[in-house]
């Protein structure tokens, strides 16, 4: 199934992550860019299906926080407030900070603390299910966060309590600040690790929207395991560039002449970006 | 009637409030025992929720938890509550402004024996420099259950520090807390003024009434909040004092004396200010009692203090 709306909006999405970094001058454009389909996705099929304030609605964590600018974009794009915030992305004059934060609508906890986000998702889905909530809780943690030992207390904590309402997107797209995360710090064999943790897990290709849509189908079935989805994804993706490439974790910004390459890669007129 | 410890009324007083307030959750990390919540937890298993030893994620996912509407009570020592689980109580809870509240038993050289691992001399200096935090600390069972009233009430994080040591009751009756109470338990005069908190306070009466007995006139306050502390009440209750005496189970540096230096520097006063604390050094394993003669934290040890510095 083509999924046309959804391509050209994940463009434009990718556009106006690296012109917020463009103009607040620094900011971690490889990480958001290897994490928007995945956020996008989950709004559109999960979060956004119930109001605002219904009780039964999902709920997102983006643990890896620093990836914040696609979560900015995509709460923008559903109103939760302006586009032009992102124009002062990190800006004292805006709302949006260098890390997701509660005083910026749409945002469940401060995150980006690595590993933080993830243990606060064990807890809402704790209390959704103490509350006899059919809400689904979603969180979406780095392969370098997996180095966090929290994360792993967080996992204990989820198969203890039968978490069924819970599921974690591990975005693995192999590389950390210091280089690859096989290197650094190897996290393999990650299925068989969560498995034994006592999760139930699923691997995918995080850029493909079929499969992630199939897969937040698959979340959503009653069980009383915690779910694990490893999405594959490239660290700057969609910008051949900036693909798997350290330079573009953060935070310096791109030049004018790499942001038109970019836009252009991207098929966007740059006068889109005048909001 | 037998003393209880004050983690023990603490939890008993438990069962009140979480009868009361369907919302009220307890939270511990394989301390159900020791912090005395499993009082409480024995008359409502289902509304306790035990992480085994992860204090990091006890203390991040309570602010979960309060986001989708209870009140997670923690239980767990100080030790973890205050650096364990540190920037989770920072960020998690307090950056979150999560409705969270946080009850921490064993605290200073009060904990005794179990040494230094475990006797958290620096948990005030810790937590003071932390936003929205509220920090209690209350004398007995009255003060705390006014307190527990209080901070039931009160939507936002708060960090309670409960007493280890069975030390009976201070106040006569039960005391309606109001944020940065400062108690004034005893008055013989107004030439010394002692601020201490907590255990240090039944420390001070002591003291307070043998120096007064040698015709020295002390004032003796506790404490109760030390964070948002009363400036005010402070400087209002020191008005006339030859010096201030601030007595503490706690690191010299960052708690009640420094808090109260703080007070003093900004409003300019000139009067003789001495602390009265651990002098920046661990503690060791023995008994509360002898630790705090051994730390010249018992009574003979702060009378000669006080004489030596009038």
């Amino acid at each position: 199934m083509e999924l046309i709306e959804e391509k050209k909006n994940l463009n434009y999405f990718r556009a106006q992550i690296i012109d917020s970094v463009y103009v607040s001058g620094n900011g971690h454009i490889g990480g958001a860019l290897s994490c928007v389909d995945l956020i996008y996705m989950i709004y559109k099929y999960c979060i956004e299906k119930k109001k605002k304030g219904h009780k039964d609605r999902d709920r997102f964590i983006l643990s890896k926080g620093h990836a914040c600018l696609a979560q900015y974009c995509v709460l923008a794009h559903y109103d939760h407030f302006s586009k032009k915030e992102l124009k002062k992305f990190r800006s004292s004059k805006g709302i949006l900070e260098g890390h997701p934060e509660t005083s910026i609508p749409g945002i469940e906890t401060a995150s980006g603390s690595l590993g933080i986000g993830a243990s606060v998702s064990v807890g809402i889905a704790k209390g959704l299910l103490l509350k006899k909530s059919k809400a689904n809780v979603y969180c979406i943690i780095s392969d370098g966060e997996s180095q966090e030992g929290i994360i792993w207390e967080a996992s204990m904590f989820a198969s203890h309590y039968n978490l069924g309402n819970l599921t974690f997107i591990l975005d693995y797209n192999n590389l950390q600040q210091d280089g690859k995360t096989s290197e650094i710090m190897n996290i393999q064999p990650i299925s068989s690790k969560w498995k034994s943790f006592g999760w139930a897990v699923k691997m995918i290709d995080g850029h493909n929207l079929n499969q992630i849509k199939k897969s937040l189908l698959w979340s959503k079935k009653n069980s009383k395991k915690p779910k694990l989805i490893i999405a594959k994804t490239t660290k700057g993706k969609g910008v051949s560039f900036m693909e798997n490439s350290l330079d573009w974790h953060g935070t310096s910004p791109p030049t004018s002449d790499q942001y038109s390459r970019a836009l252009e890669e991207l098929k966007i007129d740059p006068k889109k970006m005048n909001y | 009637m037998q003393k209880l410890s004050m983690r023990s009324d603490y939890g008993l007083l438990m069962n009140k409030f979480m009868k009361k307030n369907k919302n009220i959750l307890t939270l511990s990390a394989d301390t159900t025992g020791g912090t005395h919540i499993k009082h409480a937890v024995k008359n409502f298993k289902n509304r306790h929720i035990n992480y085994g030893i992860a204090e990091q994620n006890m203390m991040a996912s309570a602010a979960g938890l309060a986001r989708v509407g209870f009140i997670p009570v923690l239980n767990t020592y100080s030790a973890f509550a205050s650096m364990r689980a540190l920037e989770m109580l920072r960020t998690g809870i307090c950056l979150n402004n999560a409705n969270v509240k946080i009850v921490a038993s064993h605290s200073g050289l009060d904990v005794g024996q179990d040494g230094p691992t475990h006797q958290t001399l620096e948990e005030l200096g810790i937590l003071r420099s932390i936003p929205n935090l509220k920090i209690l600390t209350p004398v007995d069972k009255y003060d705390l259950e006014g307190q527990m009233e209080w901070m039931f009430k009160y939507k936002g994080p708060v960090y309670l520090r409960t007493i280890r040591r069975k030390i009976g009751t201070i106040l006569k009756k039960k005391k309606k807390f109001s944020l940065g109470d400062i108690l004034e338990l005893k008055n013989y005069g107004k030439e010394v003024v002692i601020i201490s908190l907590q255990i240090t306070s039944l420390y001070s009466l002591d003291a307070a009434a043998e120096l007064n007995r040698k015709g020295v006139k002390c004032k003796v306050l506790h404490a109760s909040c030390l964070k948002p502390i009363n400036e005010s009440k402070i400087l209002k209750a020191i008005s006339g004092a030859k010096s201030v005496f601030v007595i503490e189970d706690h690191n010299i540096i960052g708690g009640l004396g420094t808090a109260i230096s703080e007070i003093l520097v900004k409003s300019n006063k000139k009067i003789k200010f001495n602390k009265i604390g651990v002098e920046d050094r661990f503690g060791k394993s023995g008994s509360a009692e002898d630790l705090f003669i051994k730390f010249k934290l018992d009574k003979k040890s702060i009378i000669k203090k006080i004489l030596k510095n009038i």
